[in-house]
Parts: C-alpha cells; structure tokens; sequence
C-alpha cells in the first residue's frame, strides 16, 4: 500500500471562466434528426395568448415568443431551442413528427460560465449572430470533463414546452 | 471537433439521457460509419435509461420495486448483471455500497416518493437472484442503481463503439467517462471549490474514471447543505466539500467504488487494490491551494 500527498500550487489549475463546445451546426442537427426530409423555414411568433397557455398547459416559463421552426417534408417539425441553467447555455434541435411526439433531441452548443451569472444580459450579447462566437474567456480545448453531474432538467423542461408550443401553435398553422 | 487530415474522421454529440448530458465522441475510417458508431453507443444508453431509471413505472427498477416483494420478477440480462455486480460490491465492502438506501434517498427529497415507502433498515443483501435473470426481494425494499447504472451505461455505449468499428471513443455521462482506442484523453476534473476552474487528472487510455463532488448535486436538507450519498447504517447524507475520483478498467466499477471512497476514504484501500482501481481526492484546503490526495494502488 502506498499513499502520499502532495501540494498543488493553484497556478497548475487550468483557470477558466467558462468553457464551450459546439456539436452541431443548423445543418447538422437538422440531418441527425431529420435524415433525407426537406425542411422548410416556418418561423412562428408566438401571440401573448399562446404565451400564457403554453406556461400554464407544461409549467414551464416562456422566454420569448419567437419559435426557430422549421416543417418536416413527410409532417412534423423541426426547432431550436435554448435554455439556461445557473451556469449553462444549451442551444438544443428537437424533432416533433406529425403525431406530436418527439423524434429526436440534440445538444447543438453547451456554453457553461462561472463567476458570473449566465442570465447577464451582457455575458448572452457576445452569442448573438452565431456565424463566429467570440472564444473570448471561452476554453474550447478542454474537454472530457470527469466532474459530476450536471442535471438535464433545464432540456427536459424545455422540450416538455416545445411539446406544447407544437400543440397549442404549431400544430394548427400546418 | 477539429482533427488532423490523416487522422481519421472523429464526431462528437451530446444527448439529454440518464438525467444528465451524455456526449459521445468517436473516429472511425469513415465519417458514416464514425455517425453509425455514436448512434449505436447513444441507443445503448437510452436502453440501459429505460430498464434502470427509479423514475419510469415500467423500468425493471421500477417494475422490482413495485412487485419483487410479492413474487420473483424477470429483468432483462444488463439489469440482473448490475443487481450481481452490486450484491458483491455490498459484500465486499461491508455493506457500504448499497442500493437499497432508496428509501433515505426519498426522504432526503432526491427521489420521487413512491406510493409505499418501505420502512430503512433493509439492504441488497435482501435480495435474491436467481437463474433466468429472475429477481425477488426477501422483504419489503426500494432500490435506486444511481450509483452503478450510468458507469454501466458507459460501459455499453464503449462497446458499441468498438462493435460499430469505431477505432478510438469517449463516453461521458455526467463525470462518469470511457476512453477506448489508442489514443489517449486528457480528463479534467473540476475543483470542488471552484467548479468552474479545472485541472487534469492526467491522460487515460482503455480506462474509466468516475468523480462524486458536492458542486451540482447538492441541496438543504434541514439548514445544511448535503450531497446525495449516504451512509448506509448511520443513514446521514454527507456534508464535506471535496471531489472524489477513481480510476479503473471498467466504468461501472469506478462509478460504484466512488461512492465507496467518498464514504470510506483511505479504509477503502484494500478494495481498490483488489480492482486494480485507484483514487484522487481533492479537497479544499483554506489559503493553500488544493491538497491532492493519491490512493494509488500501484
């Protein structure tokens, strides 16, 4: 048996304030889900009517009324999503075929900060107009990440609300 | 994922599954059959999710807790395998690693109450298994494999992997990751302090590591702060800042001898060395940087 300590001096941890990996572009979720379908852009609006009875028919809150939709050749929907977490941003593609169940899920980017809180406003600004995040502060390198668990509730919740959006918005524009 | 022309093409995807974020990543010759790979290591943990979930009624955990008190239940062969693995892991640690503290893990307010909650004092040793993958509880119990199913799961996306051709993977479910292939993986790990700051374990190759921490999973429980592993006979949940990690061959092993450090610390020496398993513990100490503890087998 052999044991022993040792000091680690802090400079040996890697410091970050957040690291991010990107998975899947627009094109990639929408082929993972959707193999071979045509997809055709259907963004919707949502009105504040639909707002509350999407909150109150899946209890989960309604960030914004703009649905990042797309319609599946052969029925159903395609959309992305994002949620948010303490310390994480997930953007997210669900497939919805024409019965209303879920075909698919994909994590598209997971960001995840510490430090400061993810919902600062000023923190999201710099993933606006996604064609080239700022890597700024944000370690793309580190991966495999042995760190317990970080829960998926945040996705859960929010494909139980794409259900319902597909429900009470989608499913009636088709 | 960037990789170098003459390597091979390598794809990485994530997936909401056994209630975290599971990311794959594999190289194959080709990029389909590297596509083909992830999906096979992604089914295998959605079928390991759907037997071994507490949370689904129709899962083998939730079909046992519900009936194996009253007459024996057929699971499938990877549930009956995780319910051997941990009925010898229980004996051979004394009983610390146990998944029958379902019942604690419920009053806790880590899993959902079930209708009847039976009474703490029941252990795996309860259990009975026999041949034809036939399960049946000796008394009244309610089991939870969160403590070796999603190293499980781990272990059967790898070897999906391998089925599938792929030449090189990694499997994360949440801290818990397979390396296979020849290339090595750095693996990080988060300080418990600190999560958002990271140091490395080291590089893996053909091996598992699992880490508990406090950071995520944490919750009040009567005024103080507690982390979902508990001690079996005491029953308390406990309460210390620090990160444990184990290194073995197989992800199921360093899932579940990670639960056992965590409470047993350096006594668990002996089982480690039994497994070829080593661990690394952090812990925070005040104004000295990280203190690193190696329990090395070796």
């Amino acid at each position: 048996m052999r044991s022993h300590w040792l000091l680690l001096p802090a400079t040996l941890a890697a410091s970050t304030s957040g690291y991010a990996t990107i998975y899947l572009t627009v094109e990639q979720a929408q082929a993972a889900i959707c193999p071979g379908a045509t997809l055709t852009p259907a963004p919707v609006t949502l009105t504040s009517t639909q707002r509350d009875a999407i909150e109150k028919a899946s209890g989960v809150r309604v960030r914004s009324p703009e649905v990042n939709a797309w319609r599946i050749s052969g029925g159903g929907w395609f959309i992305i999503d994002e949620v948010l977490g303490k310390h994480e941003f997930i953007t997210y593609a669900v497939g919805i075929d024409a019965a209303g169940s879920v075909r698919g899920v994909e994590i598209m980017e997971y960001r995840e900060t510490y430090g400061g809180d993810v919902r600062n406003a000023k923190w999201l600004a710099q993933f606006t107009g996604k064609t080239s995040v700022a890597p700024l502060k944000l370690n793309r390198d580190i991966k495999n990440i042995s760190g317990a668990t970080l829960s998926s509730r945040h996705i859960t919740d929010g494909v139980k609300r794409l259900l319902v959006t597909h429900d009470l918005a989608l499913k009636k524009s088709s | 994922m960037t990789s170098r022309s003459k390597n091979p093409p390598e794809i990485c995807r994530a997936r909401p599954l056994l209630g975290t974020l599971v990311e794959v990543r594999a190289a194959a010759p080709s990029a389909g059959q590297a596509e083909r790979a992830v999906n096979a290591a992604f089914a295998a943990i959605k079928r390991v999710h759907h037997l071994m979930s507490f949370h689904e009624p129709e899962s083998d955990v939730g079909r046992l807790n519900r009936i194996a008190t009253h007459r024996s239940v057929r699971v499938h062969a990877w549930t009956h395998l995780v319910l051997r693995r941990a009925s010898r892991l229980h004996a051979d640690t004394g009983g610390l690693f146990d998944i029958a503290i379902a019942p604690s893990l419920v009053r806790g307010g880590w899993l959902p109450r079930p209708a009847v909650l039976p009474a703490a004092g029941g252990t795996t040793a309860d259990i009975a298994l026999s041949a034809g993958n036939q399960v049946r509880f000796r008394r009244p119990l309610l089991i939870d494999l969160g403590g070796i199913a999603k190293g499980f799961a781990v272990d059967q996306a790898i070897a999906a992997l391998r089925r599938s051709g792929a030449t090189n993977g990694v499997v994360n479910a949440g801290g818990d990751l397979r390396v296979f292939g020849a290339q090595p993986a750095l693996v990080h790990v988060r300080l418990p302090e600190s999560p958002g700051t990271l140091v490395s374990l080291g590089h893996v190759s053909n091996g598992a590591v699992a880490t508990s921490a406090h950071y995520f999973a944490q919750r009040r429980v009567r005024g103080a702060w507690r982390t979902p592993i508990c001690h079996p006979s005491r029953r308390n949940f406990t309460t210390q800042a620090c990160s444990v990690s184990v290194m073995a061959d197989e992800c199921w092993l360093a899932d579940a001898l990670c639960k056992v450090v965590w409470l047993a610390g350096a006594a668990a020496m002996p089982l480690l060395q039994k497994h070829g398993a080593r661990a690394r513990t952090l812990d925070a100490c005040v104004g000295q940087g990280y203190r690193e503890d190696h329990t090395d087998a070796a």
